[in-house]
């Protein structure tokens, strides 16, 4: 009897965690793929330098930015790891998410061909959708 | 309680009730796949390359 009580309080305790570790799982997915999708959003900024649609001083501009965007990406990781660790994160979640944001608003508003700009706000479009994913699943 | 946490505990318990215990740990193991903090290593690393590539254009 008492050796069915462990069985069933151990499945109990594997199921719950199954969908708490799921969820952390879930947010470092998103955040593996936000980490993606900048890359790509760089890469495609570097070609349209370099075929002269983006002029030098708003690539600098932009390539600066993203030196701020890394951090603040792994600012989200680190946060998203102590959350799966079981620690109150989420002042510190909103204020990664926030920056992070906000470095990408900034990123188009210096790029003046239309055609660049609109190329480049497509894509961080879907950088910033799985940035909301990450904050929708830790909360 | 993290994954590890629980395998571990279930490694501790298996000889009471071994196999159930053994298809538990088969479900959880496969359920498992990467864990979060290699998926979390890996945007590390990306973001790594991110700061790397961006660093060489703005030629510092």
């Amino acid at each position: 009897m008492k050796r069915k009580l462990v069985t069933v309080v151990m499945l109990a305790l594997i199921l719950a965690n199954l969908g708490c570790s799921d969820k952390y799982r879930k947010a470092a997915e998103a955040a593996r793929d936000f980490a993606v999708a900048v890359q790509a959003v760089q890469q495609a900024e570097i070609a349209l330098h370099s075929q002269g649609m983006v002029d030098d001083q708003e690539h600098l501009q932009f390539e600066g930015l993203l030196v701020n965007v890394a951090s603040a990406g792994k600012q989200v990781d680190s946060v998203i790891l102590q959350a799966s660790k079981g620690g109150n994160v989420e002042a510190a979640l909103d204020a990664a998410i926030q920056s992070t944001n906000s470095l990408l608003q900034d990123g188009t508003l210096h790029i003046k061909n239309p055609q660049a700009k609109a190329q480049l706000s497509a894509v961080l479009l879907g950088a910033k959708a799985l940035l909301d994913t990450i904050a929708a699943v830790i909360r | 309680m993290t994954p590890e946490q629980i395998i571990q505990l279930i490694q501790l318990v298996s000889v009471l009730e071994p196999p159930v215990v053994a298809a538990v740990m088969a479900l959880l193991q496969k359920l498992q796949g990467k864990s979060t903090d290699e998926i979390l290593g890996e945007a590390d690393s990306i973001w790594d390359g991110v700061r790397a590539a961006a660093l060489k254009e703005l030629g510092k």
